[in-house]
């Protein structure tokens, strides 16, 4: 989809002011996605587990956020969850494609983090294969993002302008590395309102984390 | 590199009572539900041709149906007997007879008629596993551009993820008045279209309103073989 050279424009690192900040959690509230604030990284990760029960089934999109505040390795690695995603990488992709489907679409929780959310509360997520969509749409009984500040943007068409010039051009660069694998922008969710309420909660950190 | 959701994304509107910064603010509750006709014009045969081209470009399998009856016909080619099928609440496939063929054949394994019979408050889990992962969904889409992109808008998202990834299967049937230029157009559609139709539809029939809760925008499909669209030269649903 896109043919040019993948330069990030950096303009999208910056982290939202203190006011953004406020107006954009009013708004999330209002479409039903209840909202935390950690002043850190280590304040985000505490609020995280606080919500997440020990034992519970939990899949984790591929997230660089939550491998940066140690939420991954704890998820996968302490024994304490039932997490699927190290089952899943476990399984064969060309005999055991449905019950990879069926296991990753159901979770207790889904966790991950977004590409953008707007002053109006608005909340866009960009993926190659969309396995995390459907839990973050629907699927899953309870959602957790954690979400960089400086992911905040004004509207939808800023938010696109960011997954474009900024998150593809990383996420390519990052799937290179470790799988020798180009990404692209296949499938964006937009979610405007959960109609349940207290499905979503989102944790936003005022530190540059993730992209 | 382009930036998908021009400007006009963010043009205030000046024709309603409540101006609003984006097209796409879901508060708009009652201010003005009156469908924008202009949406129920089907494309010409060059522009069905050129948005069918896009799709199989990104990996959508496209059919074009001359008419709806022809589109049944292609659909019920699409799923084995005893396959496990969900038929998604759809005006189209209701005036196709897609709906009642699916779900009251017993030639399948319809899954919406189980989720029916289940306690919304007492087995809300297990109502969300078989939505989202059937083996085959059928539905509709509310807008086609040119460039071979798919919108899909939700109340409750629970389609999506079987149209994003769930389902090893997605058929969709398309009424050829659903094709648009871009993005931008295909939002003005669910917003000025298909939402206020929604509305009047659940005010109706349930006695509430709708909102845009979610919207899925399906730029390429990373798995050959797993979408197929069927557009139909005749308007339908919407």
């Amino acid at each position: 989809m896109i043919d040019n050279v993948l330069v990030p424009d950096r303009s999208f690192a910056r982290l939202a002011s203190d006011d953004q900040i406020a107006r954009t959690i009013k708004a999330l509230e209002a479409n039903n996605i209840h909202t935390l604030i950690a002043e850190n990284g280590a304040e985000a990760k505490r609020l995280f587990f606080e919500l997440v029960p020990d034992g519970s089934e939990i899949f984790l999109g591929a997230s660089v956020t939550l491998e940066k505040l140690g939420i991954k390795d704890e998820i996968d690695k302490s024994g304490r969850f039932d997490a699927l995603r190290p089952k899943i990488f476990a399984m064969n992709r060309e005999t055991q494609g449905r019950e990879i489907r069926k296991l990753g679409g159901t979770p207790d929780f889904a966790a991950g983090s977004v590409h953008a959310v707007t002053e109006q509360g608005q909340v866009m997520i960009a993926s190659l294969t969309g396995s995390q969509l459907g839990p973050y749409a629907s699927g899953a009984g309870k959602v957790i993002w954690v979400v960089g500040a400086q992911k905040l943007v004004k509207d939808l068409d800023e938010g696109y302008r960011r997954i474009q010039e900024y998150c593809y051009p990383l996420e390519d660069a990052h799937l290179q590395e470790l799988y020798k694998l180009h990404s692209n922008v296949n499938k964006v969710l937009i979610v405007n309102r959960e109609i349940r309420p207290n499905r979503i909660t989102m944790i936003i950190v005022k530190e540059e984390v993730g992209y | 590199m382009a930036a998908f959701l021009n400007s006009s994304m963010s043009q205030k509107r000046t024709d309603t009572a409540e101006t609003k910064d984006s097209m796409l603010d879901v508060k708009t509750d009652t201010a003005l539900l009156i469908p924008n006709e202009e949406f129920t014009r089907i494309a010409s045969d060059e522009r069905i041709e050129r948005a069918a081209q896009a799709l199989e470009a990104n990996k959508i399998h496209t059919s074009v149906a001359e008419t709806g009856e022809e589109a049944r016909k292609l659909v019920l080619d699409l799923l084995p007997e005893g396959a496990e099928v969900y038929a998604n609440i759809s005006k189209t496939l209701e005036t196709l007879g897609l709906t009642a063929e699916i779900d009251g054949s017993g030639r399948y394994n319809a899954v919406r008629p189980k989720v029916l019979t289940l306690d919304r408050k007492t087995q809300a889990d297990e109502i969300r596993a078989l939505r989202a992962r059937p083996a085959i969904i059928v539905g509709s889409v509310h807008a086609v551009t040119e460039d071979g992109q798919v919108l899909t808008a939700s109340f409750g998202g629970s389609q999506l993820g079987a149209y994003a990834y769930g389902a090893a299967k997605v058929i969709w049937v398309i009424g050829a008045q659903k094709i648009v230029k871009d993005l931008n157009e295909g939002f003005r559609r669910i917003q000025e279209y298909s939402y206020p139709l929604e509305d009047a539809r659940l005010r109706a029939t349930l006695g509430v309103p709708t909102a845009i809760g979610k919207i899925l925008i399906t730029n390429l499909e990373a798995m050959p073989g797993r979408t197929t669209a069927i557009i139909v030269k005749e308007e339908l649903g919407y």
